[in-house]
């Protein structure tokens, strides 16, 4: 009876620990497939939205001050280059990986130009040809993902005009052959 | 067919090992991370901050609490994110009572307060005012400031805290912050946040 007793102790702690790693392990790629699922936009596109507001519910804790511009990336045949106007208040853009990590980020004070290119490459892609000066070379730890542009509302009367902005920003796929 | 006692034995401990570690484990996993994230975290005065959100060097646990209550935060280095669930006295937030947040102006190139419902989205409220940003506040002498936490209109900078709502927290960004938010999170000068007295 004691041997009963030990086994199914011990095999109860083994199964719960497997669970416990399992589910925290796995929680940041669910939450990313989830919000990426809520976005509900096309890959490789992108998506703008205005500040949001109580309606908003894609992802937790949204800041109703920017405006946001969202791409889920795949980048896994072909490089993705965005082409972005840079605001003169705060503007940036960032690239999150498949376990949620903050792999890169660029402000409108790190761009010299008015409009930012930045090429999305993939983990593949080790090696790449000479591109164009200008353009900001992003090598994503993982091949799908979220790239978000964030845009500053620093003046509710200029919403519009940001808003105009932010819609002249545009992504397509580059081939890097 | 006649089962024997030692199999029948044996299906049902791996039956209550199944069920009783399933549960055990999914509980944990929903229980241990936050403990372990506010063990990590750094406290001052009300606002809680982790040096980890959004690295890929953040543990596990780290990593599983920022992806369920702050997906897609920036790096410390771009964006330095202050949570409040609590006044500074270490009550609660509750929709029910009157705050005010006192500050001076912080050094970062800007920063905004927002208030959230519990479950981390924005409040509903009829003025649809959801946060302040330090380019439109309405300062007082010397650059100090106060946002009002209430149910019912104030003067000022009126922060709504719904009339749907029974508790709820608080969050401060500030973006492109002065080094000194990330390397000495814990003593940098932050605002109050003073519960009224009715």
């Amino acid at each position: 009876m004691k041997k009963w007793i030990t086994v199914t102790v011990l095999g109860t702690v083994m199964v719960a620990v497997i669970i416990h790693f399992l589910i925290v392990s796995q929680t940041p790629y669910i939450a990313m497939d989830k919000a990426m699922e809520k976005l509900d936009t096309e890959i490789n596109t992108l998506d703008h939205s205005g500040p949001p507001d109580e309606d908003f519910r894609e992802v937790v804790r949204p800041s109703p001050d920017l405006l946001y511009s969202t791409c889920i990336y795949d980048v896994n045949e072909e490089a993705l280059l965005f082409t972005v106007p840079v605001t003169d208040t705060y503007w940036s853009i960032s690239g999150y990986a498949e376990d949620t990590h903050n792999f890169f980020s660029l402000n409108h004070e790190e761009v010299e130009t008015n409009t930012a290119r930045v090429l999305v490459v993939g983990e593949k892609e080790k090696a790449y040809p000479e591109v164009e000066e200008d353009m900001i070379i992003v090598e994503a730890p993982s091949d799908t993902g979220i790239i978000l542009i964030r845009i500053f509302v620093s003046d509710r009367e200029k919403l519009e005009e940001l808003k105009q902005i932010q819609e002249r920003a545009t992504v397509e796929t580059f081939n890097l052959d | 067919m006649k089962i024997s006692g030692k199999f029948l034995r044996s299906f049902l401990a791996a039956v209550v090992i199944l069920i009783v570690g399933g549960i055990i484990g999914y509980v944990s996993a929903e229980i241990v991370p936050a403990f372990i994230y506010r063990q990590s975290s750094i406290r001052n005065g009300p606002w809680i901050t982790n040096p980890h959100i959004g690295k890929q060097a953040a543990d596990i646990y780290t990593r599983a609490v920022i992806a369920r209550h702050g997906l897609l935060a920036l790096d410390r280095t771009e964006a330095v994110y202050y949570t409040a669930e609590t006044d500074s006295e270490g009550s609660s937030l509750q929709a029910g009572h009157d705050y005010v947040i006192k500050g001076e102006d912080l050094a970062a190139g800007w920063w905004s307060i927002t208030a959230y419902c519990d479950d981390d989205f924005l409040i509903p409220n009829e003025k649809n005012r959801y946060s302040y940003t330090s380019t439109e506040l309405e300062e007082g002498e010397g650059g100090s400031w106060q946002i009002r936490l209430s149910q019912s209109p104030k003067e000022g900078n009126w922060l709504p805290t719904g009339k749907e709502v029974d508790s709820f927290s608080l969050m401060l960004r500030l973006y492109k912050p002065d080094h000194e938010f990330y390397e000495n999170p814990d003593i940098v000068e932050l605002p109050r946040v003073v519960r009224e007295e009715p």
